[in-house]
């Protein structure tokens, strides 16, 4: 059996012994079970990593699980590639992480095991999903991350608003289990095999014919809900309401990237190279990948603007930077997107986290105009939460500047097509407005005058280490750039000399940072006036469409109900009881115990047998020609 | 009016008496002994097809040549029938009549009308 | 020949049944039976089914009708009166009865009747054949219904376990 199995199990393993043992282990072993199991995951995805540095990419078959008649397969069995072993080292790494904070994080909390327990199974999914080898394991792991984010989305269960936020995660998210499902019945009919190296071949995509563009768009919409991209992404500001490590591992690092992973696992499908030239279909899809990648990049981004919860503004820059990758993912440049994934995965981890710490600290105020202050007071926070902002905006040498500068060069292409230019513009307006936000967040927070009073609750060791782990990824990621990318890709990306569009990116981040500093300095709440709120707010606008969409349903649903409630739960009930009542009286009499009766009705009834034998049986040789 | 005719008809007669015997009499014994009659007229039909339809299949052709194939059943199948129909008409007299006689023991009558504790 | 004596027996065979089905007394009828069970065993030996006829001679005839007399006896039953021929329910059985075997004989008159029989029909070493080689596990299945009939009756007539299972003493 393959290591690579032992990344499944040993979460697993652990989120079953939380749940079953927390009683016996009690807290500190509950949450040492949990990081340890996550850490042999992280161990056996670096041995998988080395397996596939050796042997290139390799399948590990565990057992047939499905067996459908002309569908081929369906086995339980794992795919280790570049992507896979790239994804499933960022998982359980950064899981590793978050799992070692929460340990300090989640102290006070009653319900440590259950905690523990859902997200080791998170852990678990993420990786079910990651490694299989077909679509329809892969769908396994897709609702698994679904139900374990809704559980942990309304971990404090008491809250009303925590759980309304859960419910709408997991309702959006099956909206894109559905299409992904959809996608896999069109590809299964079509190509008859759900793996992933057979059905993206040349030849049986060539079967998908027509459908190819259904199949896109339905793998698309799957990936979108699951990514919160325009125009499913609501659920992801709710989100917030989990626990703050949540939302780091899940709503920032892990999940939410599942979107871009299954576009780039499928990339053949929307490469699909007919001939010479890329299909007309599967450009078309492209086109449409970049330019709602694009949207929800500026939008989310004028939308994080506009907040003032510290969590939210991360939430939308999550939404903003997943944009990101779907505009590489459209433009075809999979590694950059990729690429991204991976330093997105910490610096934003390590955001949410320092964010966890500075909400711990003032006793669970997320209100950035409440904060300031706090940079003299936790210099080793605050020291991390700029390295994260700087990676954010694009700073060099942090990752997230080597990141953001090969989507940006991936957009840009060749230059020549005005289409991809000013996609790119969008891109360079978007980081522009990301360093602009990130800054107003860290200044408001750290440097504004202090908003607050009272006793600050500082961080315990547990909680600051994996900060300095996450900040030294940070700053280190961004140099194994060009290998990811050339893993991933098959190919080396461009050679490009530090150019004008580099320098303009460059600019634009430290134009930002710079604006957010002189406004905010001084405590100043906001730059825009508040008149322009409601624009930069598009993006919530959707939210307020679906709401007013469901109160006009639920205003209809409620007429139709007091109307029909009278009929249906007075009228029905009674014509039951009372037709129950006559035919049972009626057939109580056919009861008489009188033994004459009975015979006499077992001559009539058998007389009928014999007349209505005798007729058919003349009806029927009639019919036959006698 | 073939010979197979009168036996039939036979059977028929028997089996309609037999079952307005059952429905108009009172007394059990009686009405025990008129389903003996039908058990009994229905072996009567079991055997006249035994004699004289075994091995006809649907019509017959002119050139009477039937195969000896078990799949049309065997000329002696009805009357094997008719033996296990009166061993069976056998036990269920013995067990009928040794219900009625507890009956008896208890009601100290017998009479149909009168055993009515089964009304629901 | 032999369709004149068909003929008898079935006539008397008619007569012996109206009789089995309207005598007031019931030991008329059982013997009004034992002559219509007769009257078929006379009947099968006719067809040349010449065990059948000795199986109803032996069987019903024989052990079933002494079974019944005995029971008659045992009971000595009031003689029945039949009653009013206007009665509703005798009416309505009498009618339905009579739809019953009219539509029997219907029925019965389209059978393509043909007598086929090879030789040796009805000869015992064919019927046995037939009933200890196709028919073994039917045959011992009316064995082990004899037997449970002959259980069944013990526990019915056994008087001191229908007393245990009334709970008292016996009344009679």
């Amino acid at each position: 059996m393959d290591t690579i199995w032992l990344v499944l199990a040993l979460p697993l393993l652990g989120s079953l012994l939380c749940a079953t043992h927390y009683r016996t282990l009690g807290k500190a072993a509950t949450g040492m079970v949990a990081s340890l199991a996550i850490l042999g995951a992280f161990v056996a995805s670096v041995q998988t990593a080395y397996q596939v540095q050796l042997r290139h990419e390799f399948t590990a078959h565990l057992s047939s699980w499905l067996h459908i008649p002309g569908i081929s397969g369906l086995d339980f069995a794992a795919l280790a590639d570049p992507l896979s072993a790239t994804m499933l080292c960022t998982v359980t790494g950064v899981a590793f992480l978050i799992h070692c904070f929460s340990m300090g994080y989640m102290a006070d909390e009653e319900d440590y095991g259950r905690f523990f327990a859902s997200l080791n199974l998170f852990v678990a999914t993420m990786v079910l999903l990651v490694m299989a080898n077909n679509l329809a394991l892969m769908l396994v792991g897709w609702g698994g991350v679904g139900y374990a984010s809704y559980s942990l989305i309304g971990f404090y269960r008491q809250k009303p608003s925590a759980v309304s936020a859960a419910r709408k995660a997991f309702l959006i998210n099956v909206v894109g289990d559905v299409a992904l499902m959809f996608a896999i019945f069109i590809i299964a009919t079509h190509c008859s095999t759900l793996e992933f190296k057979a059905f993206l071949q040349p030849d049986k995509l060539d079967l998908l014919g027509g459908d190819l563009i259904l199949a896109g768009l339905c793998l698309m919409v799957g990936a979108y809900a699951k990514s919160a991209q325009l125009p499913l992404h609501t659920w992801l500001p709710d989100a917030m309401e989990g626990p703050t490590p949540v939302s780091a591992l899940i709503h920032a690092a892990t999940m939410v990237t599942a979107g871009v992973y299954l576009m780039v696992r499928c990339a053949p499908l929307f490469r699909f190279v007919h001939g010479q030239e890329l299909l007309p279909m599967a450009d078309d899809l492209n086109v449409i990948m970049m330019r709602f990648g694009a949207a929800t990049a500026l939008l989310a981004a004028l939308c994080a603007i506009a907040q003032n919860d510290l969590k939210r503004i991360l939430a939308y820059s999550t939404m903003s930077q997943l944009g990101y990758m779907f505009m590489a993912a459209g433009a075809g440049a999979y590694g950059a997107a990729i690429f991204h994934l991976v330093t997105h995965a910490f610096f934003k981890a390590l955001l949410f986290l320092t964010a966890g710490v500075v909400i711990h600290a003032l006793h669970g105020e997320q209100d950035i105009r409440k904060m300031g202050g706090l940079g003299k007071k936790m210099v080793g926070v605050q020291l991390a939460f700029l390295i994260g902002s700087l990676a954010l905006a694009g700073i060099p040498p942090l990752a997230g500047f080597f990141s953001k500068e090969s989507i940006l060069l991936g957009v840009f292409g060749d230059g020549k097509s005005v289409e991809h230019e000013l996609l790119w513009a969008v891109g360079i307006l978007t980081a522009l407005l990301t360093s602009y936000y990130t800054g107003r967040a860290y200044v408001l927070t750290f440097w504004a005058p202090a908003q607050h009073e009272g006793k600050l609750h500082y961080p315990s060791s547990s909680m600051t280490w994996p900060l300095a782990v996450l900040a030294l990824a940070t700053v280190a990621a961004g140099f194994g750039g060009h290998d990811l990318i050339q893993s991933i890709q098959g190919q080396a990306p461009p050679e490009e000399s530090f150019g004008g569009l580099q320098l303009t990116a460059l600019a634009v981040g430290v134009v930002g940072l710079g604006v957010a500093y002189s406004t905010h300095r001084s405590g100043r709440q906001r730059l825009v006036p508040e008149g322009a709120d409601p624009y930069l707010r598009g993006c919530e606008a959707i939210d307020g469409l679906t709401k007013s969409l469901a109160a006009s349903f639920r205003g209809f649903a409620d007429k139709v109900a007091i109307k029909l409630d009278p009929v249906v739960s007075q009228v029905c009930p009674d014509l039951v009881r009372r037709s129950m009542l006559s035919t049972s009286t009626l057939l109580c009499q056919l009861q008489s115990g009188s033994l004459r009766l009975y015979s006499f009705t077992v001559l009539t009834s058998s007389t009928l047998l014999v007349l209505v034998v005798y007729f058919l049986s003349r009806f029927i040789s009639g019919g036959g020609g006698q | 009016m073939t010979e197979g005719m009168i036996t039939l008809g036979l059977s028929a007669v028997l089996f309609a008496i037999g079952s307005v015997g059952v429905a108009i009499r009172r007394n059990p014994l009686i009405m025990f002994m008129c389903i003996e009659l039908m058990l009994n007229s229905a072996n009567l039909a079991l055997a006249t097809f035994s004699r004289y339809y075994s091995r006809v299949p649907e019509t017959l052709p002119d050139s009477i040549e039937l195969a000896s194939s078990t799949d049309l059943g065997s000329a002696t199948d009805g009357a094997v029938f008719v033996f296990l129909v009166m061993t069976i008409a056998a036990a269920e007299a013995v067990v009928g009549l040794a219900i009625i006689i507890a009956i008896f023991r208890t009601h100290k009558q017998v009479d149909a009308d009168e055993l009515a504790e089964l009304k629901g | 020949m032999i369709f004149a004596a068909k003929c008898v027996m079935a006539l008397l065979a008619v007569v012996s049944a109206f009789g089995v089905a309207l005598s007031r007394q019931a030991v008329h009828s059982a013997l009004f039976l034992t002559c219509n069970l007769l009257c078929v065993a006379v009947l099968y030996l006719l067809m040349s089914l010449h065990f059948l006829g000795a199986a109803q001679l032996l069987v019903y005839a024989g052990a079933i009708m002494v079974v019944f007399l005995f029971a008659v006896t045992v009971l000595a039953p009031e003689d029945e009166l039949l009653g009013k021929w206007n009665d509703p329910q005798r009416l309505a059985g009498v009618a339905v009865g009579a739809v019953l075997g009219a539509f029997l004989l219907l029925a019965n008159s389209t059978a393509p009747l043909l007598d086929l029989s090879s030789p040796d029909f009805g000869s015992l070493k064919q019927f046995a054949s037939e009933l200890f080689g196709k028919y073994v596990f039917p045959f011992e299945g009316t064995a082990f219904v004899l037997l449970v009939a002959l259980v069944g009756v013990v526990l019915l007539g056994h008087r001191r376990l229908r007393d245990l299972d009334r709970g008292g003493p016996s009344r009679d």
